[in-house]
Order: C-alpha cells, then sequence, then structure tokens
C-alpha cells in the first residue's frame, strides 16, 4: 500500500507510512473476522508476537520521524526485496 | 518463544518506521517459530497487526502524518480486495501464491529504488547540467 500511495497518489513518505497504518486497520480487522470463519486464527500466537510488536511501533513511529523521506524509501525497497528473496528461497 | 517476541518487537518497529502491518516479518516468524502453515500464519498475523496499527496510526496522527479520511476510504475499498484474498490463499497451492507474493515484492521494489533515485537527481543541484544554472 504504502508504494502505491507513494508511486500513484504523489503522497510524501511520512504521510504515506502514517496513513497506510490507518487503512491497515481496517484491512486487518476484515482479513482476520474472514480468516477466523476458516479456523486459521491462532490467538495464543498472535498475542505472543502482536503485544511485542505494540512496543516496537510505538519506539518505530518515534525514530521515523527524524528519518529523511528518500531514507524510508529504500529501506522500504530493502524490505521488499528481503522477502523476495526469502519466499523464493524458501 | 522468544522468537515470536523478538520477531514482534522487530515488526514492529517496521511498521512505524515504513506503515507496513508488520506481516513480512511476522509470517515468516510464525512459519518458523510456531510451525504454523502459510495460510495459518498469514491469518494469524492479521489478528496481530490490529493492535500494531491501531497504535501507530494513533502515534502517526500526533505527528500529523495521518490523513484519516483517506486512510479509512482506501482501507474500506480494500476490505472487497483483502475478503477476495484470503478465499484465493484458501484455494491456490501454496507455493504458487509465495511465488505471486514475492513478484509483487520485487516489482514494487525496484520502483520504489527508481523514483527515489529520480526524484532525488531532480532535487539534487549539483546534478544539473552546468548549461541550465542561470
Amino acid at each position: 500500500m504504502v508504494p502505491v500511495m507513494i508511486l500513484l497518489l504523489g503522497y510524501g513518505e511520512h504521510e504515506a507510512a502514517g496513513t497506510s497504518l490507518g487503512a491497515i486497520v481496517v484491512i486487518a480487522l476484515a482479513g482476520t473476522i474472514t480468516q477466523a470463519a476458516y479456523g486459521n486464527v491462532d490467538f495464543a500466537n498472535a498475542a505472543l508476537i502482536g503485544l511485542p510488536a505494540v512496543a516496537g511501533v510505538l519506539v518505530g513511529t518515534r525514530f521515523q520521524q527524524r528519518v529523511r523521506g528518500d531514507v524510508i524509501s529504500y529501506l522500504f525497497a530493502c524490505l521488499l526485496f528481503a522477502v523476495t528473496i526469502y519466499l523464493v528461497a524458501k | 518463544m522468544i522468537g515470536l517476541v523478538l520477531a514482534g518487537v522487530l515488526a514492529g518497529v517496521l511498521a512505524g518506521m515504513l506503515g507496513v502491518g508488520g506481516g513480512a516479518i511476522m509470517v515468516p516468524a510464525l512459519v518458523i517459530f510456531a510451525g504454523a502453515s502459510q495460510v495459518g500464519a498469514e491469518a494469524t498475523a492479521l489478528l496481530a497487526i490490529i493492535p500494531v496499527a491501531l497504535v501507530g496510526a494513533w502515534r502517526q496522527n500526533r505527528y500529523g502524518n495521518l490523513r484519516l479520511k483517506e486512510g479509512l476510504t482506501l482501507g474500506s475499498l480494500s476490505i472487497f480486495g483483502a475478503v477476495v484474498g484470503v478465499a484465493l490463499a484458501n484455494l491456490i497451492p501454496q507455493r504458487g501464491l509465495e511465488l505471486s507474493f514475492a513478484a509483487l515484492a520485487a516489482v514494487l521494489g525496484l520502483q520504489m529504488v527508481v523514483r527515489t533515485y529520480r526524484s532525488g537527481r531532480k532535487s539534487d543541484p549539483e546534478s544539473a547540467p552546468p548549461f541550465d544554472q542561470g
């Protein structure tokens, strides 16, 4: 979503990141309800990985305010390449 | 268990930095550390992402980076896509799902690099040809 917001909708990097999080709340909620209907959601593991992630997001948003937009874009591209390599190699 | 906790922290930091949900870290972590299937990991990560995105959006709003109406509109429009995506994830073979996602990530990553490099060159005065100045 962030690349689409930046590449197609003309958002700045910081705004794209912030607005994307707002959109993700709605999307993840709908996705979770649907996946729960299939019985695929593991609630204990979700808490185990999700609660530390809430602590992480507080650190991440704070740190992001001190970083330039182009650095955010390059970091995002690195994340995407890492995901590609992981998925192809596994 | 410690692997899941550490992956969670890392996913959260990335979510705050880059505006992602953190699923790119959570899904492989759930497969590796909790032995979940790809579909099970994606489903569990979706639930874990909700509080992360909520808290992240709240913080970003305080920094003036959240366009709330547009975010909610984009999110609502994506619900249809998410529902179809979840149904497809339960139909498509696992390897096909992984490779499709890998291809999408590679294309978007390349576009991000090209765009950022070009806009950097445009805004950098030293990169402009001498005859264009003054």
